[in-house]
């Protein structure tokens, strides 16, 4: 499989992270999410002074880019992580999106609105896990409510265009949460 | 000594390797469990089981100090094997101690959410 990675760091230095930006524009494959991972962990591990956010962040840019390749119908993906200030203080947010079938659009929204209507997440996740232990697919939405579970993020549906679809990870992040 | 059944899998990037110790079946994981490895590491944790009952083990051990991620397909796999164990009689059943890498943070929030689904058959060592 061709892969072309093109990765654009606008972070313009560590200090300033109100627009921290990285944005993924590419063909993934499996291997590449490794390394993709733990860039990206490295990367926030010098941005968020607590290791276990770098972590959550890790473990959520895992599962969406591995979500892009088992359902992009043109293999392509595109993938952020933006730090941004909002009204109640800083979010970081990921946004995964790459083209799918309409069927497999229809599933992921209704897997995601069960999802973040679900009043307690790890008892959702506990559920879940239950629900498709003796399941053939191999994960069937647990990696989306792992995220929202262990990674303890906002977890939403979005729709671009007729068969373009996204998934918006975010996160809270107090202010002291982040490297001076 | 028993001989276990179980395949090893040394792959570029992950790997697992069996022995057994005293009544015990020990697992050492090391890498990423990633969605390359999904079909060998499910296939080797259920050779795992049914060795584990056919030497009436008393646990099995997994090391995970050198497992740096694990997704959630792989994750899925342990998830199935302990129902498979909530599945045996009380007499037959093992149990699974999960020794964790406290440097890996995710480990943290995915071992103790196997814990909590099967308290009485999942340990968690740091």
């Amino acid at each position: 499989m061709s892969c072309t990675p093109l990765l654009r760091s606008q972070a313009r230095s560590i200090p300033e992270i109100d627009d921290a930006i990285l944005c993924l524009d590419f063909r993934p494959h499996a291997e590449l999410v490794t390394s993709a991972r733990q860039f990206v962990s490295d990367f926030y591990a010098r941005i968020l002074s607590d290791p276990n956010l770098g972590s959550q962040v890790a473990l959520a840019t895992h599962e969406l880019l591995e979500n892009v390749i088992k359902y992009s119908t043109d293999g392509r993906g595109s993938f952020k992580i933006e730090l941004v200030r909002t009204d109640d203080g800083r979010v970081l947010r990921i946004v995964a999106a790459n083209r799918t079938s309409p069927e497999r659009a229809h599933e992921l929204r209704q897997v995601l609105d069960e999802l973040s209507s679900a009043p307690d997440p790890m008892a959702y996740y506990q559920a879940l896990m239950r629900r498709t232990a003796t399941r053939a697919d191999s994960s069937a939405g647990l990696g989306l409510a792992r995220i929202r579970a262990e990674g303890d993020m906002r977890v939403r549906f979005g729709a671009t265009d007729d068969d373009v679809v996204s998934i918006t990870a975010e996160l809270s992040l107090p202010r002291s949460e982040i490297s001076p | 000594m028993t001989d276990l059944a179980v395949v090893p899998i040394a792959r570029k990037g992950f790997s697992l390797e069996p022995r057994i110790e005293g009544s015990a079946i020990c697992l050492r994981l090391s890498g990423n469990a990633d969605m390359t490895v999904v079909g060998p590491l499910s296939a080797a944790i259920k050779q795992v089981h049914v060795e584990a009952m056919r030497i009436s083990a008393s646990e099995v051990r997994c090391d995970l100090h050198g497992l740096f991620f694990m997704n959630s397909s792989c994750f899925k796999a342990f998830v199935t094997w302990i129902t498979s164990i909530e599945a045996l009689a009380p007499e037959k059943r093992y149990r699974i101690r999960l020794c964790s890498n406290p440097q890996l943070h995710w480990q943290k929030r995915s071992l103790t959410a196997l814990r909590a689904m099967a308290e009485s058959i999942v340990m968690v060592e740091t």
